[in-house]
């Protein structure tokens, strides 16, 4: 337990700054352009946003900015903790576990952060004038409370997590070579998917799942659990080369 | 100095270190000797080594042991290197230097002449 | 204290380490001799279970470490730096090192930057070899493991510098008791420090031995042929020279009263192999060289 706790707060050593400079950055995007908006209308399309032509988001556009954050998190967590902690003694095992409640950490507060911002923009919205996009497929800003928004957030970026989790644990162990299959495959399934025809029912089908909430919260934790699962499978036989 | 590249054993030469002292005048009777980390300090040679060559000189009984306070030399222990060292030059090195001098065809008479000569004809 | 058993190694279909079997006890200093690439990183790397074996058993009073938090947090072992690490500032590295690290002593890492004058501002990509193998000794020393470990701890240190750490090695080791192992193919300087060596050679141990045993069990003898012959039939050659009629050759084992008194009487020369011919004649196997 004590080497646990060694790790988990090695692991947490600098999250305080980075997840600072991060939110720093991305509320200030979200300033930037919304003030562009303020003061020069919604025909200023400046910075990042989502839109459906009609109704914008500036907060909505962070999902992707987060996104990006995870894939680094993840190669980070491994190409440089792991290293790291390989050197100084920290069994695999305990690294894991501590890499799973670190990741919980992040995705708690990046979804709780990200559900504020959301809600905030929705009074942001109206003070500047402009239409607010509160339809994001999973979830919608004006139907929906904050709690449920935090939730649907939280599972969607604990998959998220989970994968990009994965990926950082190939890339450690493969290096390269892991993103040439990476690249590999993801033509083969593309292609693939390409090849099939397109059948109306299917999207149907997709979009009426994505609709039951319960379904869908119940599919990212499935997932996240799959791919953390998958990581230690991976994780557990790994060797500190260079 | 100890000498690394020497065919004797670095706690060998310790103790030779420690002899020489005595012999010299530097380290006195019933004085504590250099301790074992001393050794290893001014060395750079590992404690175990150094405490090897003290045991060995009071096994032999120059050294003794005080509890907690180290190692110190022994009444009489001049006396005892001079007589082992004595030993020593009669059994090993005198006889290499006649080896040497019968190689060289020098005579035990020639020899003795030259260490006449040496101490100003005594 | 350490107790290593029919390990194996290899990477893909080279063999590295061949049954190696070790057992070693608490507070020595041990070096661990081989020329380049003869296993010595692979052992320690295993030792700390950042490599994984083919098999055997490594454990540490009794427990084994692989996995093993408990174990594993009482070892540390100071070896260069994997690269991912080294956009990273010296002081960052002694800050997660002193997170990781169970017995970590900040306090002594502080005077050891002091002593040896390291600007921990800097990225260690940004520091020379000799600079960056310092904040591995650091790590090492600082870390106060009960096994410690230093792969190749002279690595781009010029001699002041390695002569500052063996004596605070020496220092710390009288403070506080452990058992330490230092790896090198570079002898010359650390072998006093020494309390027992072993010598890899050949993907084994070669040897294992009391520093000061060592000289006492290795013998030069030189002489006529046909004369030392008899004599060295059953002994274990290390080396071998022909200087005109005279054959010199070096002998590791013990000498019998017998057989030195007819070596003698034969006008056969006896003389002890110094410490570093030893090591160089061990570590590379038997091979035979001739003037």
């Amino acid at each position: 337990m004590e080497a646990l706790k060694r790790v988990i707060r090695f692991q947490n050593y600098n999250l305080v700054k980075s997840l600072g400079t991060f939110w720093l950055v991305v509320l200030l995007l979200n300033i930037i352009a919304s003030s562009f908006v303020a003061v020069r209308g919604m025909s200023a399309q400046i910075g990042p946003m989502v839109s459906d032509g009609s109704y914008t988001s500036f907060t909505g556009s962070n999902l992707l900015i987060i996104f990006i954050f995870f894939i680094i998190y993840g190669a980070l967590m491994y190409h440089e903790d792991l290293a790291m902690a390989l050197s100084c003694g920290v069994t695999r095992k305990d690294f894991y576990k501590g890499a799973i409640f670190s990741n919980i950490i992040v995705v708690l507060l990046l979804s709780s952060v990200q559900t504020t911002l959301l809600f905030i923009e929705k009074i942001t919205a109206r003070l500047l004038g402009y239409p607010l996009l509160t339809e994001f497929g999973m979830f919608n800003t004006s139907t929906d409370s904050y709690f449920l928004v935090a939730v649907i957030l939280f599972v969607l970026f604990l998959a998220l997590a989970a994968i990009t989790n994965l990926i950082g644990i190939l890339q450690f162990r493969w290096g390269y070579k892991f993103w040439i299959g990476f690249g590999v495959t993801l033509v083969i399934i593309l292609n693939s998917a390409a090849a099939q025809p397109k059948d109306s029912s299917r999207v149907a089908i997709l979009l009426n799942y994505l609709s039951n909430i319960n379904l869908m919260l119940l599919t990212g934790l499935v997932v996240a659990l799959m791919f953390f699962t998958l990581g230690y499978f991976f994780i557990r036989k790994t060797g500190l080369s260079k | 100095m100890l000498d690394p590249s020497s065919d004797k054993s670095i706690y060998v030469q310790v103790a030779e270190i420690i002899e020489n002292e005595i012999l010299l005048g530097n380290l006195k009777e019933e004085e504590q000797a250099p301790s074992t980390n001393q050794f290893a300090k001014v060395y750079q040679i590992n404690p175990a080594t150094a405490g090897k060559g003290l045991n060995m000189l009071a096994d032999e009984g120059i050294l003794y042991k005080k509890r907690g306070l180290g190692m110190f030399v022994r009444e009489g222990a001049k006396e005892k290197i001079i007589k082992k060292r004595q030993a020593l030059f009669l059994k090993e090195t005198l006889p290499e230097v006649l080896r040497e001098a019968d190689r060289l065809e020098i005579t035990v008479a020639e020899i003795v002449d030259y260490i006449k000569e040496l101490r100003g004809g005594v | 204290m350490l107790s290593i058993s029919n390990l194996n190694k290899s990477y893909g279909r080279t063999k590295v380490l061949t049954d190696i079997n070790l057992d070693l006890t608490a507070n020595k200093i041990y070096g661990l001799l081989g020329r380049n690439g003869a296993g010595k990183t692979t052992l320690l790397k295993l030792i700390t279970s950042q490599l994984l074996r083919n098999s055997g058993e490594i454990r540490l009073d009794g427990e084994e470490v692989f996995e093993n938090s408990r174990a594993l947090e009482r070892i540390s072992l100071a070896k260069e730096l994997p690269s991912s690490l080294k956009e990273k500032k010296a002081r960052e590295i002694f800050a997660l090192a002193g997170l990781l690290y169970k017995d970590w002593d900040e306090e002594y890492k502080d005077y050891l930057v002091r002593e040896f004058n390291l600007n921990t501002k800097k990225k260690l990509s940004k520091l020379s070899t000799g600079n960056q193998t310092i904040v591995v000794l650091i790590m090492g020393l600082a870390s106060r493991s009960g096994l410690t470990m230093f792969d190749e701890p002279t690595l781009g240190l010029d001699a002041s510098v390695r002569y500052k750490f063996y004596n605070l090695l020496l220092e710390d080791y009288e403070k506080h008791p452990r058992t330490i192992i230092i790896s090198t193919h570079l002898i010359d300087e650390v072998a006093n420090l020494f309390e027992e060596v072993i010598i890899l050679s050949d993907q084994q141990v070669a040897l294992r031995e009391d520093v000061n045993t060592l000289l006492e069990k290795s013998f030069y003898l030189s002489g006529r042929e046909d004369l030392i012959n008899p004599i060295i039939k059953e002994k274990r050659i290390i080396h071998r020279e022909t200087f005109g009629a005279t054959k010199i050759v070096g002998i590791y084992g013990y000498l019998t009263a017998e057989e030195k008194q007819y070596l003698k009487a034969q006008g056969v020369e006896l003389s002890n192999i110094p410490l570093q011919k030893l090591f160089v004649y061990l570590t590379e196997g038997n091979k035979e060289g001739a003037i």
